[in-house]
């Protein structure tokens, strides 16, 4: 298994993605950084066996929040139904796959610990498997107000929140160019996880 | 009928609510036209911005479209739009 | 390589809290939506709701009932034992459970009106993968599926990949959700949902109601030669068309269905019956309709069981798995309730009684906001 490229985007970015006029800034995050990862391997996606992993902690909360915000100043019978449809985790892997016209799997997953590492292990296995010939593995987050001090006054203290997207393609082939990390194909542990998300620095 | 003044407001306002909460990008309120054609053509609306239009109607002006049958024929063009508005809400 | 059985299956969802009590309710062809009494709410469209089910101890209502079906699946597995020492993986779809959709808490926040901030602390004790890795200390890997409407088929998938790679030696999967004030204003607002009871795949249907429940399925590597539910086999591609609305045509759930037949060496006709996604509203089941009567033609048997328990969103996939591994042992699947006429642009017609079937094979199919196309291949044998 290779990293044949990588995107990452900060809390920074700016934004601005034609064809995402409806979209919050989770799934514009995630758009950022999938096809910054596309575009710094310089190859040509498949497509119809293009696979796309998203995970995330807190997902698109801001827009959740606004959809409730819809609900308290606006009648039931008045809420937006873009707010809402855009509300759900899976919204932006949407875009993801939309702008990069992909049409293999494509799954969101959500942990408020380490949602990363499953997708990357999970990915592993989808190629391994053959379900399909690249895989864009990536993680989002988004800040707000309403989420961060609702988590900061929790009584979990060590779940956080911090903006940012990343993502990786990952092929069976050394495609591109070399990259500081390759897989070893070992079952998955844990700490190998840890040293790759480290070094990616998630 | 279209030189009637309320008529030339309800499609101003139209035009902006349509920008504003469907986020419209690359286009300003005045530079829709009268007769633009909102969905497939014209706007490029979709699905998507037929419900939230029927959600505008009902905040901004009290309307309830009440199946997407009826919304289709309503919402062909700016025009029938506006018409629909003026005719449901004029004293 | 070993078959991955199916050893333990659990439901709870309005046509009843276990297993028996929903095939009875097939079998009576009974179901009773009504307006939401979970909620206070001014809007009308009728909801399957599980009643006299009530969350303990400030529990979320998913993870309640998410611990109910795995009550059920852990003992039809004999499986509470074998826990400790197998590496032992869960996956649970959802969508409700991982969102803060607390109307009340967000008012009070809001409104500075000392809100209940357990309810926060309950938010993040919710993932229900880690919820149930924490409740039986599991070993393995745990993952919550955020794939709206395909989730649960989806978990499915995911646990199909674990122990086909060796991962684990037992995963507890499905999908999970409870009916909330929040999406039910939500899909509202789509003009998807009905003033009356759903009517999948017919002429008139005028969209779905929503529903709650969950379903786990307990999945292994075979050990004995006994006839016993073998999960065959699992595909997903993505429309990249549309957020809400399905590709017209439905090529990639076509795709989907083809790539899992393909593997096994299935021939359409090889299928007993499809257990579809079949949620109610115009787009869906014209698209999926229109797949499943240019795949298999109008012999097919074919249902939905949304017609008994309404769209579960995250349970869905999990609750119909469980569905298709009872058609599959019981040798019969449920009327499809509310059909009376086909829809002429679907061309085709689900049973329209409890009906017989035979056959070694069976699909369960779903279609998710997003565009997802999962399909999971279930065989007796």
């Amino acid at each position: 298994m290779y990293i044949n490229g990588i995107g990452l985007v900060d809390a920074k970015a700016e934004l601005n993605i034609s064809g995402m006029r409806r979209a919050g800034r989770f799934a514009k995050l995630a758009v950022a950084a999938a096809t910054a990862a596309v575009k710094d391997s310089s190859l040509s996606l498949s497509g119809t066996e293009t696979g796309i992993i998203l995970a995330t902690a807190f997902g698109p909360h801001a827009t959740t929040f606004e959809f409730l915000d819809n609900i308290l100043t606006y009648s039931e019978k008045e809420v937006s139904p873009t707010l809402f449809s855009h509300s759900v985790h899976n919204a932006a892997a949407f875009y993801v796959a939309a702008a990069l016209n992909a049409t293999g799997p494509t799954l969101s997953v959500t942990d408020f610990y380490h949602p990363f590492y499953q997708a990357l292990s999970l990915a592993r296995f989808w190629l391994k498997t053959g379900m399909c010939k690249e895989v864009l593995v990536g993680k989002s987050e988004e800040s707000g107000k309403v989420m961060s001090d609702i988590v900061m006054v929790s009584s979990r203290p060590e779940v956080t929140i911090q903006e940012g997207a990343l993502f990786i393609l990952l092929g069976t082939q050394d495609n591109a160019k070399p990259y500081r990390h390759q897989f070893i194909d070992s079952p998955f542990e844990e700490k190998d996880m840890a040293k790759v998300a480290n070094s990616l620095r998630l | 009928m279209s030189n009637d003044p309320q008529l030339e407001t309800i499609r101003k306002k139209l035009k902006e609510l349509l920008v504003s909460q469907l986020s419209l990008e690359n286009i300003k309120p005045e530079e829709i036209k009268d007769d633009e054609i909102l969905f497939g053509e014209g706007l490029g609306l979709d699905s998507l911005d037929a419900v939230e239009i029927v959600v505008l109607l009902q905040r901004n002006f009290g309307l309830e479209i009440k199946d997407m049958n009826q919304g289709k024929k309503i919402f062909q063009s700016l025009d029938t739009l506006a018409k629909y508005v003026y005719e449901n809400t004029k004293k | 390589m070993k078959d991955i059985v199916v050893t333990g299956m659990g439901a709870i969802c309005a046509a009843g809290k276990n297993i028996p009590a929903i095939l009875q309710s097939f079998i009576q062809e009974e179901r009773n939506p009504q307006i939401p009494a979970l909620f206070k709410t001014g809007l009308a469209y009728p909801l399957f709701e599980v009643k006299d089910f009530y969350a303990q101890n400030n529990e979320m209502r998913t993870i309640a009932l998410l611990r109910h079906a795995l009550g059920e699946a852990l003992s039809s597995a004999g499986a509470y034992d074998r826990l400790k020492e197998r590496r032992v993986g869960v996956v649970i779809g959802t969508t409700i459970a991982c969102q803060m959709n607390d109307i009340d808490f967000y008012r009070n926040y809001k409104e500075g009106n000392d809100p209940d901030y357990t309810q926060v602390d309950r938010f993040l004790d919710s993932n229900p993968a880690y919820a149930v890795k924490t409740m039986l200390a599991l070993n393995g890997p745990a993952m919550t599926v955020a794939n709206a409407c395909s989730s649960g088929t989806d978990a499915l998938g995911v646990a199909l990949s674990w122990l086909k790679n060796d991962l684990c030696d037992m995963v507890i999967c499905g999908g999970a959700d409870e009916l909330n004030h929040v999406p039910y204003c939500g899909f509202g607002s789509l003009s998807v949902t009905s003033g009356e009871p759903c009517r999948p795949f017919d002429r008139d249907r005028k969209g779905l109601n929503l529903g709650e429940g969950a379903g786990i399925v307990i999945l292994e590597k075979r050990s004995s030669n006994d006839s016993q539910i073998v999960l065959a086999d699992y595909a997903s591609y993505a429309d990249a068309y549309h957020l809400t609305a399905p590709k017209p045509g439905g090529e990639n759930l076509k795709r989907a269905i083809y790539k899992v037949l393909k593997n096994s060496g299935v021939k359409p006709e090889d299928i007993a019956f499809v257990n579809a996604h079949g949620t109610s509203t115009r787009d869906n089941d014209k698209v999926e309709g229109q797949v499943l009567r240019d795949i298999f033609g109008e012999t097919l048997k074919f249902h939905s069981t949304k017609s008994y328990t309404g769209h579960t969103l995250g349970a869905a996939g999990g609750l119909e798995a469980v569905f298709a591994c009872l058609g599959l042992r019981e040798g019969w699947i449920a009327k499809n309730l509310g059909f009376e006429n086909i829809d002429p642009e679907i061309g085709i017609a689900p049973v329209r009684s409890k009906s017989s079937v035979n056959g070694r094979y069976a699909l369960s199919t779903s279609l998710a906001f997003g565009g997802n196309n999962s399909v999971l291949l279930f065989k007796i044998g």
